[in-house]
């Protein structure tokens, strides 16, 4: 669940509660993320080129009209939008021309929502509230 | 070609072309492995790893040296 609480100042101030189901646990988290740079996806096409350029390893094969990707530098401090699945093989046969870059985006799908946090900037906006047992 | 035809074709690449294997000994290994099995039983699971990955595997569980 994301919840954005406005901004402050100009600067992004985006008020984050992170959950992570794992094992038995459950970890809540609250981020309280001041001048991060952000990006959430909502356009599902968008989001899909965003996923093949963060997976694909050579620059040539980005697919610009995504924008950017995640990887080559590191472009946002944290992402957050739809699970994206997909089968990681996929990425051989579009590289070897057997599979085209429209088939792969049309098998990547949705499977929940996610933050993923890639700069140290991001992580030290974290504050950790606690860790319950369920 | 469904997405476990696809994943062995993937992987069947790698051990052809990265690491020199002939093609029928690369279908044989890759049909008698742990990860054909494991395709066959969470398909979704062997897709959340490249196929380099898968190819490794399989040469570690014949003790091929990569």
């Amino acid at each position: 669940m994301i919840k954005n609480v406005g901004s402050s100042n100009g600067m992004l101030h985006t008020k984050l509660i992170w959950y992570v189901e794992w094992c038995s646990l459950i970890h809540w988290i609250w981020v309280d993320c001041r001048d991060c740079r952000d990006t959430h996806f909502v356009m599902p096409m968008t989001r899909r080129k965003f996923v093949y350029n963060n997976r694909i390893d050579h620059s040539k094969h980005l697919r610009c009209e995504a924008g950017s990707n995640q990887q080559v530098p590191p472009k946002y401090h944290y992402v957050s939008g739809p699970l994206a699945d997909g089968n990681m093989a996929d990425l051989l046969l579009v590289r070897e021309r057997m599979m085209s870059v429209e088939d792969f985006l049309a098998e990547v799908v949705s499977i929940g929502e996610q933050i993923s946090l890639h700069t140290k900037e991001a992580v030290n906006c974290l504050t950790g509230t606690g860790v319950r047992l369920c | 070609m469904d997405t476990a035809e696809r994943t062995c074709l993937a992987v069947e690449l790698v051990l052809t072309k990265k690491h020199g294997l002939k093609p029928a000994e690369a279908k044989r290994m890759l049909q008698n492995s742990v990860f054909y099995q494991t395709l066959q039983e969470d398909p979704i699971f062997v897709g959340h790893r490249s196929a380099d990955f898968w190819a490794k595997e399989i040469l570690d569980e014949y003790s091929v040296p990569h």
